[in-house]
């Protein structure tokens, strides 16, 4: 419960870092790119802040499912208590991925056109992210 | 018929204050925008020929633009992007009354987005991590940028570009923009020059090409003097102009006030040397002749010249060369000034700038003064050119611009009654 907190306190916190915002201006509910309003850009940076704070490196791939705060929240506690060394990511995103809630997050992006055809992305999303660790 | 083109919007960033009024006021008074050059990190600042830069010293990217912009645009554009904001507002052009696609944009931009270019290229040195390379690198690497950031701020749908010319590069702009309005093809341009290079790379870079001042490393003021016999080279300065031209009539319909127009514009190459201009300043005396051709006015109409002169030895003498074989007897009546002397070199913003401290002029009938012409160069000696503002009724001005490529331009100011 304290790790689970912990990363949650973190994650907004570096979130509101990178917006210049009062943490406390961070709720779950966000979605990020519409209540906190990032561009494809914006997310990228983002991405970056958080591989820093939580010293991991987040696919692509993976990145492309978060669409509120919460959701990077349980992504983060998803991978920080995998076992060290297991293929976390793949144990953790590839299930969601294929699950019922849509990667709105690509989808938005592809509407502003910047990730080419989300469609054949989502297909090669499995075999790529295979590759990737093996 | 072809359509007048006039100047109803200003917009500055300099060395000498953010504002068109402020920029004024210190150009009038003499004031000196050129300092000592802010310790590059660990670099041996001692080891730098030229230590004096026009550094814009009083700009908070945080209190003109949202935060991420602050933290992540390159300065250039956050400089061209405060300027044009002020220029729209000065010039109370209101995007949701124009045709979206008639308003255009055109950025004069030489350097581009060199701050950040510098510190991405050494960061991916020092440490090794190619992913973690900036990724707004490109977009504002690409020497549109600017452009883009300015249309997508207010709208702005019409034709979109940036001319490069190194030092003339805004001085196209104006002229292109005045082109573009006169062909018909949009009624209002949003004009922007903008630079912010300095840069530990480019200051060196200038240094070893031995453009910039050296003598006068402990005195900073005195070391941008156009015309003066104790001139060295140029200082390297930072900063942008933006102007809004449209159509007379588009003016008038929506009862805008007229600052000036833009009469007339000239473009040439010398096809000579790509960083010194020809000794005769025969091109320099074409160029101005073409303009004020362009223009339907005589040289003898002429009252004022707002000079290119950086304060190198051979281009602030090959420009009075040709200002003198051009003008003949009207050069002794003339008033010149160099702007240069209070701001430095703002490279691509210089044409821009020029143009507004001849706007000002023509509004204001002052000029404002050439700083630290002490000892006059008897090559440069025109009774036009003074240390202090002078007060003259402007109804025809030229604005040189003149730029590295071996390429030079003039535009042609006109009071407007």
């Amino acid at each position: 419960m304290t790790v689970k907190t912990d990363v949650a306190e973190r994650l907004r916190s570096t979130v509101a870092k990178e917006l210049k915002q009062d943490v406390s201006s961070i709720t779950t509910e966000h979605t990020l790119r519409g209540d906190l309003k990032l561009n494809s850009l914006d997310a990228i940076e983002l991405m970056f802040r958080i591989e820093e704070e939580f010293d991991l490196s987040i696919p692509d791939d993976d990145m492309q499912a978060f669409v509120k705060v919460g959701d990077v929240i349980d992504y983060l506690q998803r991978r920080l208590s995998g076992e060290p060394g297991a293929p976390a990511p793949k144990a953790a995103a590839t299930p969601p991925a294929a699950a019922p809630p849509p990667p709105v997050f690509k989808t938005a992006a592809a509407a502003q056109r910047v990730t080419p055809a989300p469609k054949a992305a989502a297909k090669k999303a499995k075999p790529k992210a295979a590759r990737r660790r093996a | 018929m072809e359509k007048r083109v006039v100047i109803t919007g200003l917009g500055v960033i300099s060395p000498i204050g953010t504002g068109v009024a402020e920029f004024w006021k210190a150009a009038l008074a003499g004031t000196s925008g050129i300092s000592a050059v802010p310790p590059f990190d660990t670099l041996p600042m001692e080891a730098y020929r030229s230590r004096v830069v026009g550094r814009v010293r009083d700009f908070e990217p945080a209190a003109h633009l949202e935060a991420t912009q602050a933290e992540r645009l390159d300065r250039y554009a956050q400089f061209g992007l405060v300027a044009a904001r002020e220029a729209i507002d000065d010039a109370a052009l209101k995007m949701d009354r124009e045709v979206p696609h008639r308003v255009g944009v055109i950025v004069g931009a030489g350097m581009g987005a060199m701050t950040m270019a510098e510190r991405e290229l050494t960061r991916l040195y020092l440490e090794l991590k190619p992913n973690r390379v900036a990724p707004g690198f490109i977009p504002a690497i690409t020497m549109n940028s600017l452009g883009g950031l300015i249309a997508i701020a207010h709208g702005a749908k019409g034709p979109n570009y940036t001319i490069s010319t190194a030092c003339s590069s805004s001085a196209h702009a104006i002229g292109q923009a005045m082109s573009s309005i006169r062909a018909g093809q949009t009624d209002a341009m949003i004009v922007v020059g903008a630079d912010a290079s300095i840069t530990p790379l480019v200051l060196a870079g200038f240094g070893t090409l031995r453009a910039l001042s050296q003598r006068y490393n402990d005195e900073p003021e005195r070391a941008s003097r156009p015309f003066d016999r104790g001139r060295d080279g140029f200082v390297l300065g930072e900063g942008a102009g933006a102007l809004i031209l449209e159509s007379l009539p588009h003016a008038k319909k929506r009862r805008a006030k007229i600052y000036a127009e833009v009469a007339g514009y000239a473009a040439t190459s010398e096809a000579y040397n790509m960083v010194i201009p020809q000794e005769d300043g025969v091109e320099m005396a074409t160029t101005m002749a073409m303009a004020l051709r362009d223009a339907r006015t005589a040289a003898a109409q002429v009252d004022y010249v707002n000079a290119h002169a950086t304060s190198t030895v051979r281009g602030d003498e090959v420009e009075i060369r040709g200002i003198r074989r051009l003008l003949k007897a009207r050069a002794n009546k003339v008033l010149i000034s160099a702007t240069k002397s209070s701001i430095g070199h703002t490279l691509s913003a210089a044409g821009c700038i020029g143009a507004i401290a001849t706007t000002m002029a023509i509004q204001t009938d002052l000029v404002h003064p050439t700083l630290n012409y002490e000892d006059p160069d008897p090559e440069c000696r025109l009774p036009g050119i003074a240390a202090k503002p002078q007060e003259r009724r402007i109804k025809v001005a030229l604005v040189n611009a003149f730029g590295f490529g071996s390429n030079n331009s003039s535009l042609v100011l006109k009071r407007y009654d």
